[in-house]
């Protein structure tokens, strides 16, 4: 239940946070994606199970904001949540550097595949709106970091 | 549980996610391009997170306008922008209008019915994946918006239209940028009918279906909707002319830059029906 409920709280505040960058920019969305940072830290955290169900739950909820198949933004993303739980228990990737490295491949990973499935599914090639979208890893993978290194110090601070 | 699924529990699970996503989009192949029911469901709940969430920012951004001392000055601002852009709405409605009618009798109907002829919007939300394809505003079926009304910017050129889902309060409008998108479309100057097709990419579109062999259409040339696709009422600006290329094809290449701008899509007019350039007046 718990769990359940920690996949709701990270699609719904990916979703806010998506909202908000909409009204800041449109263009905003495209070079930082909240539900891939979202995925990313609930897989690190809670591992392949819960990563991948985040990505299940946040590639629907971004595909009910666009136009296009249902399901698109759910195939990349649940692979992408696996991976995080799944990859971090078998290397050691805690350090800051190694995090934001694991972190750029899985989001640029989930981009490929992202693009991938629409060429595949549409018969055409993905829209990468003028090489913008090409910046969305690395931002992904420096907001994700810095979330993780808020929830460390959040912990730290309960534990104490 | 037998051993195999207790030690493969985590893969089972992850390829049981796939499974089902794979099946949900093949689901949707028969539904053609609307919603289906788990769409429209998601889109239900979450809309209204949305439009609060707008709220609450716009509500904390005017509590900091009155702190620091400026409350009367924006609320002062707030109302002449208002003022300006219902004005501008009504200077483009009446403008088109009056260039269609002669008749003294139908422009004074007309001028009538101009305030009631559309509603101001605001765009609280964009397609995560590309901004060119849609866009959520704050208004929906209570306030008079139908399928296919014809959304306008600020200086009323065309934007797009209303497509499903359309909630209570919130609606789905498709960009006329995007590549699924079909307006009725015809010059200005040299009146050559088309179709506009967006791009998807890009922001901009294509003039299809003009002759490699028709002459007459320029570059820098405007664009205004026909009125043919009995979707979006005729004479509403959409863009101008980029590029004319002819090629081994049976029709022309017409690049097309639209008029609007995405970046400034803050507050939109949506036309409703019965209006003298109402979209749903004419289906």
């Amino acid at each position: 239940m718990r769990r359940a409920a920690e996949v709701g709280g990270g699609a719904i505040a990916a979703f806010l946070v998506m909202t908000l960058l909409a009204k800041v920019h449109p263009l905003a969305g495209l070079v930082l994606n909240p539900f891939v940072v979202a995925v990313l830290l609930l897989g690190l955290i809670r591992g392949e199970v819960v990563g991948s169900v985040a990505g299940a739950v946040c590639g629907l909820v971004a595909d009910t904001f666009s136009l296009g198949l249902f399901g698109i933004a759910g195939l990349a993303l649940t692979p992408m949540g696996f991976g995080a739980g799944f990859i971090s228990r078998k290397i050691n990737v805690w350090a800051a550097s190694r995090l934001f490295v694991f972190f750029f491949f899985l989001a640029a990973a989930e981009l490929v595949l992202w693009g991938g499935l629409t060429a595949l599914v549409f018969g055409r090639a993905a829209s990468w709106s003028g090489g913008v979208v090409l910046v969305q890893p690395a931002a992904n993978a420096l907001a994700a970091l810095g979330g993780h290194r808020l929830f460390e110090k959040v912990r730290a601070g309960h534990e104490r | 549980m037998p051993r195999f699924f207790k030690e493969r529990r985590n893969v089972l699970i992850f390829a049981g996610l796939l499974f089902g996503q794979a099946v949900l989009l093949s689901l949707q192949v028969p539904l053609g391009d609307a919603p289906s029911v788990f769409e429209k469901a998601t889109f239900a709940v979450l809309a209204p997170l949305q439009r609060a969430v707008i709220a609450v920012g716009r509500a904390a951004g005017r509590l900091w306008s009155g702190y620091v001392g400026l409350r009367r000055v924006a609320e002062r601002n707030q109302v002449l922008q208002e003022e300006v852009y219902r004005l501008r709405q009504e200077n483009g409605l009446l403008r088109q209008g009056l260039s269609r009618m002669s008749e003294r009798e139908a422009a004074a109907a007309f001028l009538g019915s101009v305030g009631r002829a559309y509603v101001l919007a605001s765009v609280i939300g964009v397609d995560a994946s590309n901004p060119h394809k849609s866009a959520v505003i704050n208004v929906g079926s209570d306030r008079g918006l139908r399928l296919n009304s014809a959304v306008l910017d600020s200086r009323g050129r065309l934007v797009g239209r209303v497509i499903p889902p359309l909630g209570r309060t919130e609606a789905v409008v498709q960009l006329i940028t995007d590549d699924g998108s079909s307006v009725g479309v015809i010059t200005e100057s040299s009146r050559v009918l088309g179709i506009l097709a967006g791009d998807g990419k890009s922001g901009r579109g294509w003039l299809k279906y003009v002759l490699s062999t028709n002459e007459t259409v320029l570059e820098s040339e405007v664009l205004l909707t026909s009125g043919l696709d009995r979707v979006f009422p005729p004479g509403l600006p959409v863009g101008t002319i980029l590029s004319v290329l002819t090629d081994t094809s049976l029709f022309k290449r017409i690049a097309v830059e639209p008029f609007f701008e995405v970046q400034d899509l803050g507050v939109v007019a949506v036309l409703l029906g019965e209006g003298p350039d109402g979209g749903g007046a004419r289906r």
